[in-house]
């Protein structure tokens, strides 16, 4: 248990290592000055002068490189130069609305998900099954963009039911909140619910040629009880771990979702950031997005061993 | 028949059989899967059509402030845009590009996937390096990867391509190594080893056919992401750029006029569901054709339901049912059940 730990945890340092220094020399080493692009083509000469040694740019690159990571070490990752505050606090600020759509996605795809995986598996030759293949196949199909704006056509335009966009916190104000959240996460979870049915039918038609069912079959358990208690629980593992691994797709979605509905989240502030060539928050923001999944699937192979007693005999 | 030097008569029966061998498999596939072949069709036609529509078309740039926003009629069927221009032959020069671009990304992915998967697999002193650094960039969530990537080196169908590919790239390299791990330790493998062949040739001769069928099973997949990130990229202003239609671009073109004119969204959309679908439903298709548990199961849930409503002597009805497929597939099935839990 405590080897599984270390060993994720240094390949998690490592991963995060790699993933930083590419960011670096991805935005160093692209042809042109930084400063300049940022300034855009009405600046003065001395004014790129300024911002060129103020971002540290007039140096060797490879001590730019040591000093951004001697930063990155210490949880700085440099100052946003549109919001001329740190861009770790920027991003913080920011990183509400998205942690709740993601939350809130995952939970509501694996409430739809697992009923849905569950008779479609037990059943292969039944309607039900039979069109669970085809709708799954299809909300992943579904670019989020573009169900975002026809959900929006037929809620918002057409019936006026619910808000176009924008975002309203919990705490000033819950109904409004609820309403702003719907349309998001509709979108979102359309493609993810598709998604775990997918992986969580295959990892029960996996589990169905099992042995043990046949036993409990065999002490008279009724078919229902042998789905539930024997064939779920097994079923479920594979899933924590597509849950994990999916929110690398789930924040991709996020990101064009929330400037669909403007919603002020990481996602927003990236594109922000790369409209206003704010580069340093263009790195913070990617960097943050990949530590939080990888802090995530960490996570859950966390919950993987602790829940599966199998691993730990290995 | 070339080796008797029969000449003329001999061939004719060759290539009757040959066209008898391919219209049996044809008819043996749609027996046993109707609608992967169906969608095997349809994404053949939206190919045909989106290659060849553009000759019959008017121009996809030709602009006509006088009928903007027309909706549908005999002239323009999908209706015109902002500008007046035709939003069919838009659509499908759109898909030119589109499918064009995916289709790039995935050849190029699927190839150096292969490669680095293949080596790493097979030289085991090149497995934990270049693993860690796949690993390194499957920790990054894809379509922000692809993101960062378009913005440091620029908008442009170039640049969209490079990122499409390091996104995909990593992904094929996983299950190319996987695959390569699993074979090398095949018998034939170890036979061509004493034999004296070299590596690379085994790679080339063993490892690679044997390992292709997973890999393109894979690469319908990775064509469908590639077609949705793609469209995502240039829906967001960082793909190609504005003249130049794709599904993505002209859906947020119509983005404005959504209060307005609904129907100008929905077909590039359309287009976009449609052949992600195909590509899906095709490689979940052969990917089913080719792993014997799914037969296995369909079997099993066959004799289940059989014994269910109390048929007895199922397996002897199975065998005389005809069907091969199933006499075939029922042992198995009961086989694979044993070795599961072995």
């Amino acid at each position: 248990m405590a080897g599984v730990l270390a060993r994720r945890f240094r390949d998690l340092i490592i991963i995060l290592f790699l993933v930083g220094t590419a960011m670096f020399f991805m935005v160093h080493l692209i042809p042109g000055n930084p400063a300049v692009a940022m300034l855009g083509s009405y600046a003065t000469a001395s004014q790129i002068h300024q911002l060129t040694h103020s971002l540290g740019l007039d140096q060797p690159l490879w001590s730019q490189y040591t000093s951004w990571l001697g930063h990155l070490v210490h949880g700085n990752l440099g100052t946003s130069i549109e919001f001329e505050q740190p861009a770790l606090k920027v991003i913080v600020s920011h990183a509400g609305p998205t942690a709740i759509l993601a939350a809130a996605t995952t939970v509501i795809s694996l409430l739809i998900a697992v009923p849905v995986a569950l008779l479609s598996a037990a059943r292969p030759r039944s309607l039900w099954a039979k069109a669970a293949t085809p709708a799954s196949v299809f909300g992943i199909a579904i670019p989020g963009f573009w169900l975002a704006l026809i959900l929006i056509i037929v809620f918002s335009v057409e019936l006026r039911w619910l808000p176009l966009s924008g975002w309203t916190s919990p705490a000033s104000g819950f109904g409004s909140f609820i309403t702003h959240l719907i349309l998001p996460v509709a979108v979102l979870v359309a493609g993810q619910a598709a998604l775990f049915v997918r992986t969580l039918r295959e990892s029960i038609l996996g589990e169905l040629l099992r042995l043990y069912l046949r036993t409990a079959r065999a002490k008279g358990a009724k078919e229902w009880a042998v789905l539930v208690r024997q064939v779920l629980p097994n079923a479920l593992l594979p899933l924590i771990t597509v849950v994990a691994t999916s929110m690398g797709t789930l924040l991709g979605g996020i990101v064009i979702i929330e400037n669909i509905f403007v919603i002020p989240g990481v996602g927003a502030l990236l594109f922000q950031a790369i409209e206003a060539r704010d580069y340093p928050l263009v790195e913070g923001v990617t960097l943050m997005i990949a530590l939080a999944y990888v802090l995530l699937n960490l996570l859950a192979d966390l919950v993987y061993v602790a829940v599966d007693p199998r691993i730990r005999v290995r | 028949m070339t080796v008797l030097g029969a000449p003329v008569e001999a061939s004719s029966p060759v290539s009757a059989s040959a066209g008898h061998r391919v219209s049996g498999f044809a008819r043996k596939a749609w027996r046993q899967n109707r609608a992967t072949c169906i969608w095997c069709a349809v994404f053949v036609i939206i190919v045909a059509v989106v290659v060849i529509g553009p000759f019959f078309l008017p121009s996809p740039s030709l602009v006509d402030p006088a009928i903007r926003l027309y909706t549908a009629s005999p002239a323009h069927p999908l209706g015109t845009d902002d500008l007046g221009r035709d939003i069919l032959s838009r659509a499908v020069a759109a898909g030119r590009v589109s499918l064009g671009i995916g289709a790039i990304v995935t050849l190029a992915s699927v190839l150096a996937g292969l490669v680095i998967g293949m080596l790493a697999g097979f030289y085991s002193r090149a497995d934990g390096p270049v693993m860690r650094f796949v690993d390194a960039l499957l920790a990054f969530p894809p379509l922000i990867l692809a993101i960062a990537l378009v913005v440091f080196l620029g908008n442009g169908a170039v640049s969209e391509i490079i990122a499409l590919g390091v996104i995909f790239t990593p992904y094929l390299a996983r299950i190319a190594r996987a695959s390569t791990v699993s074979l090398r330790e095949r018998v034939y493998v170890t036979a061509a080893r004493a034999s004296g062949q070299s590596g690379p040739r085994i790679l080339l001769t063993h490892i690679l056919p044997n390992s292709l069928p997973t890999i393109l099973v894979q690469a319908s997949f990775v064509y469908a992401s590639a077609l949705l990130a793609d469209a995502a990229l240039s829906f967001l202003g960082l793909g190609v750029a504005a003249p130049t239609p794709t599904w993505g671009n002209m859906v947020a073109e119509a983005r404005p006029y959504i209060a307005t004119d609904p129907m100008f969204i929905v077909y590039p959309g359309l287009a976009i569901v449609i052949v992600v679908m195909a590509l899906n439903l095709i490689g979940d298709g052969i990917r089913d054709m080719l792993d014997p548990r799914t037969h296995a199961l369909i079997e099993l849930e066959r004799l289940r339901s059989r014994r269910r409503r109390g048929l007895q002597k199922t397996l002897d009805r199975v065998q005389f049912s005809g069907r091969p497929r199933d006499a075939a597939a029922a042992p198995e099935a009961l086989r694979m059940e044993e070795e599961q839990d072995g």
